[in-house]
């Protein structure tokens, strides 16, 4: 038999370098084909093909006619823009819908766009989506992070929840992120609300709590665990007696839940009974809720009078202080003063107050990322998180800030 | 990176199947051919998932890659897969018998494609058009096997692609195509003389 030596070697080649479907191409695809199964309900079979048979060049223009109309126009059935990108700057991009699972490697890192809504999720986690309605969207996060913010176009009629093993995270309209470690569930608040929800069950079953902005929850799988959190928490609060005492309080009974909840947050302070403590000691505390609330309620002078107040204190505690502090770069970087954001945000981070000052750092990291585009500066803050607070609940959004900032060491490292 | 879909109900679906196999009944590929051409979505998905990318290589490598029309004949391919799933005797495999429509549907573009080539020229030569391109022009942007590729004809090329590339026997791609094994293997032959005489004409181009 005669031997066809570069026959064989183009049909090698062939088979070594396949025609490439990028994942738009395919989602576009799928939609239309779920499109074209649907329509003989409305119309007779012969609509079914996409294609009239009134000649090749009808044909092209229907389909890019099509296409153009499919790009056009607001999807009926919602799916989430996907992008995908690794450490060497390869992007995969597509769309998902419901039912759909995302798997990040440990070297990846993805970006979920929905509407206005974003969810990063961070290298080696699996997020499901479980709905994408217009009213309710829902994810489930199997392991690892995601940081979300989700900007609803009708506040009050739009959720949107994330459910991990141990708890849901209910959202208004915020950013947040959520890290399922497999022994807890971490949720740390950057803006607005949300609500989250333990998952236990029994009488000891832990409650659901409203995290505010600056806010930070854990919620762990045994009381030895849960234990272990709550000195972690208290560690950070140390030097403030009030949220100390508060937590030592609940001791008894967070042993007997079946689901911990710690927190490190001013709503731990508020919630703290008055009479285990002084007026002077809770006033701080509460003049820095009533500035809380004043900022939901959108009357920011009255914030801004509630934060000065609770500076001006001289026994308001480093957290509490650090909490002004970051409310008021907040409050400036709203409207406009980065150059005050960012003092403010800096006097935080310096008062040394744990978690407090290192959201402080954060909240700078991602005002230099985002608003004042300066990369160098935004990495170097970053690091700053990851220095003083390797596993906080904001480690994982800080790791995958370094990594789109191209930081390659940050792309694949895990959580210590 | 890894996207998996529905994951509980493609086990469940399949263990179903795999149960229903076992015991005599249907293959869980067949199943889900027979309920996406029910119109159950989800089996839709499945199916189209399961053979999305082997059906747009055939296409692909038939055509072009590049060419306009390989994503328009790949969802009518399944369009007819869907349409056509009753006819479906079971004597292949789902996969095999997808690829065959692929195939017939990507050589039936390549010939209205060949009709519109020769109008074209029709009306270059009378002045009224502009240069046609060669059909198969935009695999010269590819590499130089796709290239030599773009030198068979359209039923050579099926029978290349199908044979060498993605190996399958002769008698499989006869009962996609429906054409005859002798044809088909002097189809064959015809597409690797070309290539090599290409390739010797051109000292490897």
């Amino acid at each position: 038999m005669r031997s066809h030596k570069d026959s064989d070697a183009v049909a090698a080649a062939l088979r070594e370098s396949p025609p490439r479907l990028d994942e738009v191409a395919k989602a576009r695809m799928e939609r239309r084909l779920l499109e074209a199964v649907r329509a003989p309900a409305a119309a007779p079979p012969r609509t079914r093909a996409w294609v009239p048979a009134a000649g090749v060049l009808a044909a092209a223009a229907a389909v890019a006619l099509g296409l153009a109309a499919w790009l056009s126009q607001a999807p009926s059935e919602r799916v989430a823009r996907m992008e995908v990108r690794t450490l060497g700057a390869t992007r995969q991009s597509g769309t998902l819908d419901v039912g759909s699972s995302l798997t990040t490697g440990p070297d990846e890192v993805a970006e979920l766009r929905i509407e206005d809504s974003v969810v990063r999720i961070e290298p080696s986690t699996t997020l499901r989506i479980e709905a994408l309605a217009a009213d309710r969207m829902a994810f489930g996060l199997e392991r690892g992070a995601i940081r979300v913010e989700y900007h609803p176009r009708a506040r009050g009629r739009e959720g949107m929840t994330v459910r991990t093993a141990r708890a849901t995270v209910e959202v208004v309209g915020t950013v947040f992120s959520v890290r399922e470690t497999g022994e807890a569930t971490d949720v740390a608040v950057v803006e607005g609300r949300v609500r989250v929800v333990p998952h236990a069950v029994g009488p000891n079953a832990g409650e659901p709590r409203i995290l505010g902005a600056g806010e930070s929850i854990r919620v762990g799988a045994t009381p030895h665990a849960a234990a272990a959190e709550t000195r972690a928490e208290l560690v950070a609060a140390a030097d403030d007696p009030v949220n100390a005492e508060g937590a030592g309080g609940d001791e008894r009974a967070r042993e007997a839940a079946p689901h911990r909840v710690a927190v490190a947050t001013t709503e731990a302070i508020a919630d703290a009974p008055t009479e285990r403590a002084s007026p002077a000691r809770v006033a701080p505390a509460q003049r820095l809720e009533r500035a809380r609330r004043a900022l939901e309620d959108g009357n920011t002078e009255a914030a801004r009078e509630a934060l000065r107040a609770v500076l001006g204190a001289p026994d308001a505690p480093p957290s509490v202080r650090a909490q002004a502090f970051t409310l008021l770069g907040d409050l400036a970087e709203r409207r406009g003063d980065l150059a005050g954001a960012a003092r403010a945000y800096e006097s935080a981070a310096g008062l040394g107050a744990g978690s407090m000052s290192h959201l402080a750092i954060y909240a700078l990291a991602r005002m230099q990322e985002r608003r004042l585009r300066d990369p160098e500066a935004a990495r170097a803050s970053y690091r700053r998180y990851l220095e003083q607070s390797a596993s906080g609940p904001l480690a994982g959004p800080s790791r995958a800030a370094l990594c789109r900032l191209g930081e390659a060491d940050a792309c694949g490292a895990e959580a210590p | 990176m890894r996207v998996t879909e529905r994951r509980k109900g493609v086990a469940a679906a399949m263990s179903t199947g795999r149960l229903r196999a076992i015991e005599g009944g249907l293959d869980p590929e067949v199943e889900r051919l027979r309920a996406a051409a029910a119109g159950d979505e989800r089996a839709v998905r499945e199916l189209y998932r399961a053979h999305v990318e082997r059906v747009h290589r055939t296409v692909a490598r038939i055509l072009g890659p590049l060419d306009a029309d390989v994503e328009d004949v790949t969802q009518r391919v399944f369009l007819a897969a869907l349409e056509g799933a009753a006819g479906f005797d079971g004597r292949s495999r789902v996969s095999t018998w997808v690829v065959g429509i692929a195939t017939r549907k990507a050589l039936d573009a390549a010939r209205a494609r060949a009709r519109r080539g020769r109008w074209s020229k029709l009306t270059e030569l009378v002045g009224i058009g502009r240069p046609a391109a060669r059909p198969d022009a935009r695999h010269d942007a590819l590499d130089e096997a796709a290239a030599l590729l773009a030198l068979l004809d359209a039923d050579q090329r099926a029978v290349f692609v199908l044979k060498e590339v993605e190996g399958y026997t002769l008698k499989e791609i006869s009962e996609m195509t429906g054409a005859g094994i002798s044809t088909l293997h002097a189809r064959l032959v015809a597409a690797r003389k070309r290539i090599d005489a290409s390739l010797g004409a051109g000292g490897g181009r």
